[in-house]
């Protein structure tokens, strides 16, 4: 009798629930997705910006490979040209300042052979006054940073023992209510990012579920899911948990 | 999670073309859900809520179409996104939606009693719906969503269950009390038929 009942209901119901948006919400809501899609940029890769930076990533590292010959003309020595661009003076207080930063003692002894030798065959490529300013001495048996000035020789060994590892994630919501938590999770994996709920208790009564989206190995993946979930509406702030 | 195999057309097809660029698959997408999302809001609020909490919803699909992985049916995404944006629009505004409804001009007389009103004298068919939908809004707000998701978005106890964030036994339970609280409620005219 009750299920003939709810079918009865149902049924009224579906009589009753006929409104629909008024045209002008129709027109706003579809604006709205015809401007998003006309907003594309043109681009060489198409929608596919990650293979575009990739690529440029790959092309700067192999001209600096190709720069970065042992046997290159020695920059290092006196400049003998009669003409020596304006930027010398700047590149030499950075040459004297990465010299500085690295251990006396740590010096590579190719490095420091370099400076000693007699001057080379005058370079005969503008791009080897540059070189200097994108090279960095660094301690034999240290990887060789050749993207950015890191000072690698600059943080001690025993340092990195010391400072305990962190973890990065994105928080996107605290809640008291797990259910929210959860929907928020939800919707988050529904948009593509790995996230995790985490329980966080002061005592056993007081107890608060933080969403968070994550694990980030380096800031810059961390800051494109950020700038992607500030896009989706979607608030974050940076937590780091100990591992 | 396993991504779902996607058939031509569905939802999940449509919302996936639309990421790629494909204005009409948005628009048929929007077609299919339209109606429901609208009234999902209006039995919950007033009108000008229902209005911007639907654009808003909509705004929030249009914003992650790039992103969007189809690893759950759209409906019960796009459906979590209307809930929680509903439960962060009662939050903010610190109201409960039947006592915001019932001070509504556009809603009146939304709470129902807890008992049966008794026997109503209910001329037509119009009476039976009008006073259906006063009865649906005043349902206690799981339960009404329960409900709404039910009758509006056409949706499985299990999608309710995720949309909802809660389990597949709770939101039986609640469509239940929902259905015992409208049959109570309801002129007894309206039942027959």
């Amino acid at each position: 009798m009750s299920e003939d009942h709810d079918s009865r209901i149902s049924e009224l119901y579906r009589q009753s629930s006929q409104e629909t948006p008024p045209a002008q919400l129709d027109r706003a809501v579809m604006e709205r997705a015809r401007k998003s899609v006309r907003r594309r940029v043109y681009s060489p890769f198409g929608n596919n910006w990650l293979a575009g930076g990739a690529m440029v990533v790959v092309i700067m590292l192999s001209v600096l490979l190709l720069l970065d010959v042992p046997q290159q003309p020695d920059f290092h020595a006196p400049a003998q040209d009669a003409v020596a661009p304006p930027s010398e003076a700047l590149s030499e207080t950075r040459r004297e300042a990465a010299r500085s930063r690295a251990l006396p003692s740590a010096l590579p002894a190719a490095a420091e052979k370099k400076r000693a030798a007699p001057a080379a065959p005058k370079a005969r490529f503008d791009f080897y006054k540059l070189l200097p300013e994108m090279e960095m001495v660094v301690p034999e048996g240290e990887p060789r940073a050749v993207m950015k000035q890191a000072p690698v020789a600059e943080t001690p060994a025993g340092l990195a023992a010391t400072v305990p590892s962190v973890t990065l994630y994105l928080q996107a919501g605290v809640f008291r209510d797990k259910a929210r938590a959860d929907a928020l999770q939800m919707e988050l994996t529904g948009l593509g990012f790995k996230c995790k709920i985490r329980e966080v208790s002061s005592d056993d009564t007081d107890v608060v579920y933080h969403v968070r989206v994550g694990p980030f190995a380096d800031l810059e993946t961390l800051d494109q899911s950020r700038q992607k979930l500030d896009e989706s509406g979607v608030e974050t702030q940076t937590v780091k948990e100990r591992k | 999670m396993v991504d779902k195999v996607i058939k031509p057309g569905s939802d999940e097809d449509l919302m996936l073309r639309y990421a790629g660029g494909d204005l009409k698959a948005f628009q048929r997408l929007y077609e299919h859900h339209r109606g429901g999302l609208y009234r999902y809001f209006l039995r919950q609020s007033n009108r000008s809520v229902a209005e911007e909490l639907f654009q808003d919803v909509w705004a929030r699909v249009i914003q992650s179409r790039k992103r969007y992985r189809p690893k759950a049916a759209f409906k019960t995404w796009l459906y979590t996104l209307a809930h929680n944006r509903l439960v962060d629009h009662w939050r903010r505004e610190g109201a409960r939606p039947v006592e915001q409804s019932a001070a509504d001009g556009d809603c009146s007389e939304t709470v129902i009693p807890d008992t049966n009103p008794g026997p109503q004298r209910l001329v037509d068919l119009r009476d039976c719906l009008e006073q259906l939908l006063q009865l649906v809004s005043g349902l206690p707000d799981v339960q009404r969503q329960t409900f709404l998701l039910r009758h509006e978005a056409g949706m499985s106890l299990a999608e309710i269950a995720e949309a909802m964030s809660t389990r597949a036994e709770t939101a039986k339970s609640r469509l239940r009390y929902a259905m015992q609280r409208l049959r109570a409620a309801i002129a007894k005219e309206c039942l027959e038929g």
